[in-house]
């Protein structure tokens, strides 16, 4: 059979038929199943990302039937849904097409019913996670990752393409010698055509589609008030392209009269919307604030000057020839993107006067017949979100509407539109770029005395290859090699791929040793010999900074990973060492009832010997809330500690779990932690800041200092770790 | 049954458009936006009175070019005619065959002849 016998409740001058694509098998026309016509319900698109839902019922299939099985093999989740439309008079599928895949099954007593979602949606599947990009990405280029099949295994849809308005003039710029690197945008090339807006964050978690790529088009706006979109094709290909703000019908636009036969529409217009004075508020690159104020010259009364209105109701005064007083005003504020200035507010103001004033209309309309177009009726079931539709004669005149949902109910035979005669929200040009302005931009004050640059190390810049954030590096130990010449951009934490390859009996040079354990604590920590003596274990930074995560292993002589329990702390003082520790009272070794003391009376050690996991080692604050006055329990003046991990309570070395809960011996030798900590080491001797020349012949300038302590071995044990900054870095 | 206007009277009625006709801009649709509402204002914007010739063959035409100057950042979607320089009432409204786009201080202007009022 096919589907030319389909009876009318599929159209006039064409019907639907519908195909299944089990995971992994191949397309089945299911239009009709077992002889009975599959039951389409409604289908429905919206603008942007096309398909959005359908519902379809399989009247032969009966409650004790288990789909998947047998001649339903098809019926199973996440089965793609393809919708066509066969044109009886072109003799051939339309350029048109549902498209998603079934999300829900219910077994009804009218049949197997089966709830589908539009084949973009698929992409809330997947999360939007943070990145930290080094360099400002293109718009476009955000949403064509996001959209990228090989970047989201499974995702059914096609690599996104992007289309650009004929005559489009808006190019990639050529940037001088004297740009930083990390302010150039990635991905494109001077002269290239784009969108002119970039972003540095690609994500915080959000779904993909709903969350991360709605919200960059909520901003993608054109000079002539377009706005970017994402549009569905057949074959499951999303398209990235302008939608224009029209305001005359086109060629393609369909056409309704109202009070014709079949066409239902109810449009509403609500007044209460209505503005015609702006005021506003903001602050301009320079950091100047503005709100319009004015104050009368005895200084009795304060008024604001709107940044625009319409003539007919301000300024209400006599010299405005334009006042109509009957006419009610209707007053908004205006809060200003930060960085669009006083002059652009005005404009913006203007443009917010002239598409509020009138509200609009905002409604729907049914259609039980098929509306014109260009001169011929046209079958209603193709009308596509996004699409515009005139409606002649409402309220005496010609309106023209922008679809923005288009539901077709196949059982009636009927189409509803969500329409809309404005196109809302749109942005300005000077909004766009100012809410999307790159904030690592820097920018002059009008105020004097208040520039601040936006990147924390100019004079010492952050940088990957010359093994910042390396533990160890700068020092003897090194092992930047290992990170930037032996590893591959494949190689994870604790990197045992390539620690087993290059293992510290034959690489010593890449870690951090601690001997076996010393009946004396003294001797248990990793220290580097210098000139002058024993001290912490440098490591590569830079001027200042965050770190956003940090990650440290122990490893034996062979590589891999040792599970030991250890300390870690880290300090701006270069004569960082073991007699800057904190050191055990002989109260708490001499404690009859705590294990942690008796394990360190029976491991040897003495009052007095450098400790890290004696009860309140490091800390500030006794139990009782009251400040340690004991100078043994904290580090000596001077130490600058940063960051530290492994104390009485909780020791490091037990990623991804606890000490505290897994037990003691439940050690993984591993750390791993993403709290953001931030560093800044021009307040040390070896940094001049006034002279990035002179720091950089500094050997130890940007450098920061390492502790490491470990008493779980009878081996020697060594250590690696890396510290990852949080803005943007050099490579 | 049907009758007829004589052109006498026409041209009577016509003789109004050219004793006073105000040419305005407009960002939106009288009809739906409102006249008032969807007049242009900022800028160095005002009406412009359109000098016509006399009546002739049941209908007006303007005698001398209409220019604005100053314009605003706006979009122009109808020119209109009012009765006065400034409020009064709308005589007539036309949709620009596609909107234009006007930058800061720029100038819209037609020529002479081009406006033309009909009674037929």
């Amino acid at each position: 059979m096919t589907g030319a016998d389909i009876t009318s409740r599929y159209g006039a001058g064409g019907y639907f038929a519908l195909f299944i694509t089990p995971p992994g098998g191949a397309s089945i026309d299911v239009t009709f199943f077992r002889g009975a016509p599959t039951d389409i319900g409604t289908l429905t698109f919206a603008d942007p990302f096309g398909p959005t839902t359908a519902q379809f019922t399989f009247p032969s299939i009966t409650q004790k039937e288990r789909a998947g099985t047998g001649d339903m093999k098809w019926l199973v989740p996440n089965s793609d849904v393809d919708v066509l439309y066969f044109d009886l008079n072109t003799g051939e599928y339309a350029d048109w097409a549902w498209e998603g895949y079934i999300i829900s099954e219910d077994i009804t007593e009218e049949g197997r019913a089966i709830t589908c979602k539009g084949a973009f949606f698929q992409l809330d599947n997947f999360l939007a996670a943070p990145q930290y990009p080094q360099q400002p990405i293109p718009y476009e280029l955000l949403i064509q990752d996001a959209f990228d099949p090989a970047g989201n295994p499974s995702l059914r849809t096609r690599a996104l393409t992007t289309t650009f308005p004929e005559g489009w003039t808006e190019v990639v710029p050529r940037f001088n010698k004297d740009t930083p690197w990390y302010l150039k945008p990635w991905g494109v090339a001077a002269g290239q055509r784009w969108t002119g807006i970039t972003s540095r964050s690609t994500g915080s978690w959000e779904p993909k589609l709903t969350g991360f790529v709605q919200t960059l088009l909520s901003v993608m706006f054109t000079a002539d008030g377009g706005q970017w979109t994402i549009r569905h094709k057949r074959g499951r290909q999303p398209t990235l392209l302008v939608r224009k703000a029209l305001r005359y019908p086109t060629d393609d636009t369909y056409v309704v009269d109202v009070g014709a036969h079949g066409v239902k529409i109810s449009a509403s217009r609500d007044f209460s919307q209505s503005v015609n004075v702006v005021y506003a508020q903001g602050q301009d690159l320079a950091g100047t604030q503005f709100s319009g104020q004015q104050v009368a010259n005895d200084g009795s009364t304060t008024f604001y000057e709107p940044f625009a209105a319409l003539p007919t109701v301000y300024p209400a005064t006599d010299t405005n020839a334009r006042l109509i007083p009957h006419m009610m005003r209707k007053e908004s504020l205006l809060q200003l993107p930060q960085g669009v200035d006083a002059i652009a507010a005005r404009d913006i103001a203007a443009t917010q006067v002239r598409k509020h004033v009138d509200p609009g209309f905002t409604g729907s309309i049914e259609l039980q017949v098929d509306p014109m177009r260009r001169g011929v009726a046209s079958t209603r079931f193709l009308i596509r979100a996004g699409d515009t539709i005139l409606a002649r004669g409402l309220m005496g005149t010609d309106v023209l509407f922008h679809v923005s949902q288009a539901t077709i109910n196949a059982k009636d035979g009927s189409v509803s539109l969500t329409v809309d005669s404005k196109f809302r929200d749109t942005l300005t040009v000077s909004e766009v770029m100012a809410r999307t302005r790159d904030a690592l931009d820097p920018v002059r004050q009008l105020q004097a005395g208040r520039f601040s640059v936006t990147v924390q190390d100019m004079v010492k810049p952050w940088s990957y290859s010359e093994g910042s954030g390396v533990i160890p590096s700068g020092g003897t130990a090194d092992a930047t090699p290992l990170f930037t010449k032996y590893m591959g951009s494949d190689a994870r934490f604790p990197w045992t791929d390539y620690t087993t390859k290059f293992p510290p009996r034959d690489y010593p040079e890449f870690y951090v040793r601690v001997p076996a354990r010393r009946d004396n604590a003294d001797k248990n920590w990793a220290l580097v010999n210098r000139d002058d003596g024993v001290y912490g274990i440098p490591v590569k930074m830079s001027q200042a900074g965050s770190i956003r995560l940090t990650q440290i292993a122990a490893y034996d002589k062979l590589g891999n990973v040792k599970p030991v329990s250890f300390h870690v702390g880290i300090y701006g003082s270069k004569g960082i060492s073991i007699v800057s520790m904190p050191a055990i009272p002989q109260a708490w070794l001499d404690s009859p009832t705590d294990p942690e003391a008796k394990r360190a009376r029976d491991l040897g050690y003495l009052a007095g010997q450098r400790y890290p996991f004696f009860k309140d080692a490091f800390e500030r604050f006794k139990g009782s809330g009251e400040l340690q006055s004991e100078p043994v329990y904290l580090l000596a003046d001077g130490a600058n500690q940063i960051m530290a991990w492994g104390n009485y309570y909780e020791r490091a070395g037990y990623s991804p779990g606890l000490m505290s809960i897994s037990g003691r011996e439940s050690w993984t030798g591993q750390l791993v932690d993403e709290t953001t900590w931030s560093y800044d080491t021009t307040n040390t001797t070896d940094f001049d800041p006034y002279s990035a020349e002179n720091t950089a012949n500094m050997t130890n300038s940007g450098m920061l200092y390492v502790m490491i302590y470990c008493d779980d071995q009878d081996e020697d044990v060594y250590f690696l770790g890396r510290l990852w900054r949080a803005e943007a870095a050099g490579k | 049954m049907a009758g007829r206007i004589t052109s006498w009277q026409t041209e009577q009625w016509l003789t109004e458009f050219i004793e006073g006709t105000w040419m305005a801009l407009h960002f939106d649709n009288p009809d739906i936006a409102g006249e008032y509402n969807s007049e242009i204002f900022g800028g160095g914007y005002h009406r412009v009175q359109a000098v016509m010739y006399q009546p002739n063959d049941r209908a007006v035409w303007n005698s001398a070019p209409v220019v604005f100057n100053g314009l605003p950042v706006v979009t122009i979607t109808h020119v209109c005619g009012w009765t006065d320089q400034v409020n009064g009432n709308m005589r007539f409204s036309i949709a620009l065959p596609s909107p234009v786009r006007a930058v800061a201080g720029s100038q819209y202007a037609f020529g002479a002849a081009v406006l033309a009022v009909s009674l037929d």
